[in-house]
């Protein structure tokens, strides 16, 4: 038995000493996994080579016929938008007629990029949607609205709706009157300054020297516009009327008559669409269909509204109630600047397992300050 | 029975035998493995270096400016690899091991540079660049491999 007793000791020595080394010697010699460094490397490269252009035309087809013809075969790669709006944002809405009205009347321009919106009815499933707008009555205790605002952003227009109180943490008390401008550099006001407004310029002036005008009722004031070609330089004027000599090509900051506030000559159309694209330089912008009253900050983490306020804002976290929407031209610009402002982090495609992302940060002009993060996202495939 | 030696004696010998050789053999592993690592490390930052140097040095290397090479740069350095059995004429100062270096405009070889190895531990790496005057521009792939 004591023989037997010392044969079971040294097996068991023996046992626990392999399973010592083995566990010992396992965490050698791990080596080193290059896959990994080698895409960010590759992606470092690319990136470098795109340059910060990309940024210009964030353009799906262009962007990926460049990188398809630099990437190797067993690597794939998609493209990470963040800090800038998205080139294309889908809106879903309880009310497509009239939100595509405020919205597409006219285009979206900020910083030489276009911004789309591709608006449609509400459907079952939310999920395509990067903003959802309700206009008047809706259940807002609705929970896929409720589990949508988590992530994304959903915008209310008035006082029609069901628990809205609760949704966007609005406490309604009596009316205060005053007039809205924003007293804050936010970034729902700077997208509402940098996109400004286009002023259309239908009227012929003097045909000869191809000159076409229009009226802009702004902050109060009605004003003319007149857009024209002097020595192929295209140049408008904005003056009260009666008469306006053009005198501003385009990028000129050019002060108002009569207004305290300047503004940017973005673009003059005068081919087939004869308009005028003005960015406000002045975050003192007055609404035309402000009250006079006492300033009043056009975005507030939890206004008082009431029911003579023109177009307040309250933001509680991803849920923005506006106070109403009307069809003119500052109000869609306020529109147009929200959701701008809620969809500013998307990919051209979904990134597949293991992606590493190689980040470059662009600083974009010339209307307002943006600082776009546009980051090349790769993968193994094999 | 008195001399015999007890069996316990003799596999405690066996056992301690075992694991001396079990050991001896997981350090030469180790050792090997770590070796055949830091090898590989070594090589690969080298050929990252390699790659800096030709696509964004404007002196020694292939390009114009960062990530675009010169046509001319590339005949030359064709010409010169033709002449001189096939070596490279910009990595010929930097001592290197073994290398073999390929340059593809899209699916065509522009340049084929280096030497035949049989070594099992190498490492290749990849990086793009844009070719100099191009209407479109014209992306490529240069590929290193060293060992």
């Amino acid at each position: 038995m004591k023989g037997f007793l010392y044969l079971v000791e040294i097996i068991v020595a023996a046992v626990l000493i392999t399973i010592i080394f083995q566990s010992f010697f396992a965490a050698q010699g791990s080596g080193s996994d290059w896959t990994k460094g080698d895409l960010i490397g590759i992606g470092n490269n690319v990136m470098d080579i795109l340059g910060p252009n990309i940024i210009k035309t964030i353009n799906e087809t262009s962007i990926f016929e460049e990188i398809d013809d630099m990437k190797a075969a067993n690597i794939r790669y998609t493209m990470k938008f963040s800090g800038i709006p998205k080139n294309v944002i889908n809106v879903g809405t309880n009310d497509k007629d009239y939100i595509e009205s405020i919205l597409l009347s006219t285009g979206t321009h900020v910083n030489n990029r276009a911004i789309e919106f591709n608006v449609s009815s509400l459907a079952y499933d939310f999920d395509t949607y990067d903003v959802i707008i309700i206009n008047g009555t809706f259940d807002y205790s609705n929970q896929t609205l409720n589990d949508f605002v988590k992530e994304k952003t959903v915008i209310g227009i008035g006082t029609e709706g069901i628990n809205y109180e609760t949704f966007f943490n609005i406490e309604t008390t009596v009316n205060i009157p005053g007039k809205m401008n924003f007293t804050e550099y936010n970034d729902i006001s700077k997208y509402f300054l940098g996109f400004g407004f286009t002023v259309q310029t239908p009227r012929v002036g003097d045909p000869e020297a191809n000159s076409y005008y229009g009226y802009w009722n702004v902050s109060g004031q009605e004003l003319i516009v007149n857009a024209t070609i002097e020595g192929n330089v295209k140049k408008v004027c904005i003056s009260t009327p009666p008469s306006c000599r053009p005198t501003y090509p385009e990028r000129s900051i050019v002060s108002i008559p009569g207004i305290s506030i300047n503004v940017i000559v973005k673009k003059i159309e005068l081919s087939s669409s004869r308009n005028v694209q003005f960015a406000i330089s002045d975050s003192d912008f007055i609404f035309n269909t402000a009250i006079a009253g006492s300033d009043k900050p056009i975005v507030d983490g939890n206004s008082i509204i009431g029911s003579n306020d023109n177009a307040a804002v309250t933001k509680f976290g991803n849920a923005i109630w506006i106070s109403k929407l009307l069809e003119d031209s500052e109000y869609s610009t306020l529109l147009k600047a929200i959701i701008s402002n809620s969809a500013k982090e998307w990919y051209l495609g979904k990134p597949g397992d293991g992606y590493i992302e190689i980040p470059r940060l662009n600083s974009l002009c010339c209307d307002i300050p943006e600082i776009a993060e546009t980051s090349l996202v790769l993968w193994y495939v094999y | 029975m008195k001399g015999a030696v007890k069996i316990e004696f003799i596999l405690g010998v066996v056992v301690f035998a075992i694991i001396v050789l079990y050991v001896g053999n997981q350090i030469g592993t180790a050792f090997n493995s770590a070796n055949m690592d830091a090898r590989i490390d070594m090589l690969k930052s080298e050929s990252v270096s390699v790659l800096n140097m030709i696509l964004l040095d404007t002196d020694i290397g292939l390009s114009v400016s960062p990530n675009t090479l010169s046509t001319i740069k590339l005949q030359e350095w064709n010409d010169y690899s033709n002449e001189n059995d096939g070596r490279c004429p910009g990595l010929d100062r930097f001592n290197l091991s073994g290398y073999r270096l390929a340059i593809n405009d899209g699916t065509d070889e522009v340049l084929f540079c280096g030497f035949v190895g049989l070594s099992q531990i190498r490492t290749m790496t990849m990086r793009e660049y844009i070719r100099e005057n191009t209407n479109p521009i014209k992306y490529g792939t240069i590929t290193l491999e060293m060992w």
